[in-house]
């Protein structure tokens, strides 16, 4: 009975965990943990605690999803709260408690270690027995396989998604969504789409997105980011200058830039880790390598200048500036 | 109430973004297949990863290279090359899906003046991934 239910689950369509900086060894936590320690562990514990969105430490700032601190706060041991209260039973009941006490103890620690080796699993669309599997070490890119964007590239978890490009296998193609987790067993019927939902046990974040099968691994420059949907998405709603000349700094205004960790698009380069102190404003330089050289005479040009800011919450709507060079 | 609104809006401007590139996709798709009927008129049609760009610094535009399915090496002309969604042009990278006509050129500055380098046409309209 219990291996034919164990069955069913791995017939799901399962989201694969590997390790990353964090090694989800079964005893990754190994000590007792209060508010006003500091570590690794507890650096360790904010991102577990991460991993769920019922037991998510802070939107924004120290403590959220990709700022974790080495320092157990009082947002941190809120979130031990949450976190006892979830799964009360193992942890509470046995110590005859009936609410979270935010100390990580024992019986906390055990349920945590024991969450941390185990694989996230959720059911998706596709149908068909699927085994659990780590996606597979030492895989690099080639031209068989290519992902060119998804159909969208931001979403709630339980999204349905689509992804373009070439390469795919009838059957078993590996989504991954960045290092940690992927949808396994996703047919294609024409080579070039693979449909599949975004499954509801990943993080909010923002994540590279390839494809692997028999073929090879594309390469990981799509991607696509798991929105909270009672999170705006940023917007942009002013640009200043609207014109300039070349190393011209450009302020964008708008809503949902979050302190650190913000990407700037634009139709040149890439810009990683923007900063925005007030939520509101991203100020960069463009410096366009297309200055008149030296005795050279040219007609002056006016360049379309594009850009979109992507963060945690999501993707923007283009802004635009006009490069005169 | 207002988590409904807001989901609502998340949702008609997630349907306006793919209402968008499905319609620049059309466009640019439905230019692939009329400019494959008049190749012989000096139209061509390309779709692949930007590979590299060239930046024409005496001629004031760049040249694109283009890699499989469908390469090449075009110039990106402003004001004559039409840019749509998601207008990531001047860098690698980016999938793109486009079409243009033959003539053109790329003239870069070489210390000592410029030198051409070589193109198979312009682009007259391009699309891209973000």
């Amino acid at each position: 009975m219990r291996n034919g239910f164990f069955r069913t689950i791995v017939a799901l369509i399962t989201v694969a965990v590997c390790a990353t900086s964090t090694p989800a060894s079964a005893e990754t936590f190994s000590r007792n943990l209060r508010q006003g320690d500091q570590g690794a562990d507890v650096k360790a514990l904010q991102v577990f605690l991460n991993t769920y969105p019922e037991t998510k430490i802070a939107d924004t700032g120290p403590g959220s999803p990709g700022s974790e601190t080495d320092y157990f706060g009082s947002l941190t041991k809120n979130a031990v709260i949450k976190f006892q209260e979830k799964y009360a039973a193992d942890i509470l009941a046995p110590n005859g408690l009936l609410a979270g006490t935010g100390f990580v103890g024992v019986s906390t620690r055990a349920k945590m270690n024991a969450l941390a080796s185990v694989e996230i699993t959720d059911q998706s669309t596709t149908t068909g027995t699927v085994p659990l599997a780590l996606p597979t070490e030492g895989q690099t890119a080639n031209d068989l396989v290519f992902v060119m964007y998804p159909s969208q590239y931001s979403g709630a978890a339980g999204t349905s998604l689509s992804v373009l490009g070439g390469g795919f296998t009838a059957t078993n193609n590996t989504v991954h969504f960045g290092d940690r987790y992927a949808v396994e067993g996703v047919p294609s019927g024409n080579t070039s789409t693979l449909n599949f939902t975004v499954p509801k046990a990943i993080p909010f974040g923002n994540y590279s997105l390839s494809v692997t099968n028999s073929n090879g691994t594309s390469s990981k420059d799509a991607f696509f980011i798991v929105i909270d949907p009672d999170v705006p998405e940023p917007t942009i709603s002013s640009v200043s200058p609207t014109s300039g000349r070349n190393n011209t700094s450009v302020t964008i205004t708008g809503t949902g830039f979050t302190p650190t960790g913000n990407v700037l698009r634009t139709s040149q380069k890439i810009y990683e880790d923007v900063v925005s102190p007030d939520g509101k404003t991203i100020t960069f330089t463009i410096t366009f390598p297309l200055d008149t050289p030296p005795g050279i005479t040219r007609a002056p040009i006016e360049l379309p200048y594009w850009f979109y800011v992507i963060n945690t919450h999501g993707v923007s709507g283009p802004g635009h500036f006009t490069l005169e060079l | 109430m207002n988590l409904l609104a807001s989901r609502d809006k998340k949702l008609t401007r997630k349907t306006k973004i793919i209402a968008i590139i499905l319609i620049t996709i059309s466009i640019v798709g439905g230019a692939f297949f009329f400019a494959k009927k008049v190749m012989g008129l000096g139209v061509f049609v390309f779709g692949g990863p930007i590979v590299w760009v060239d930046y024409c610094t005496c001629s004031g535009n760049m040249r694109l290279t283009i890699g499989p399915p469908v390469p090449g090496r075009y110039v990106f002309q402003p004001g004559a090359s039409m840019l749509y969604l998601f207008y990531q042009v001047y860098r690698p990278g980016p999938w793109t899906l486009g079409g243009g006509t033959a003539g053109g050129s790329c003239s870069i500055y070489v210390g000592t003046g410029c030198a051409t380098l070589p193109t198979s046409g312009t682009i007259r309209m391009i699309g891209t991934s973000l």
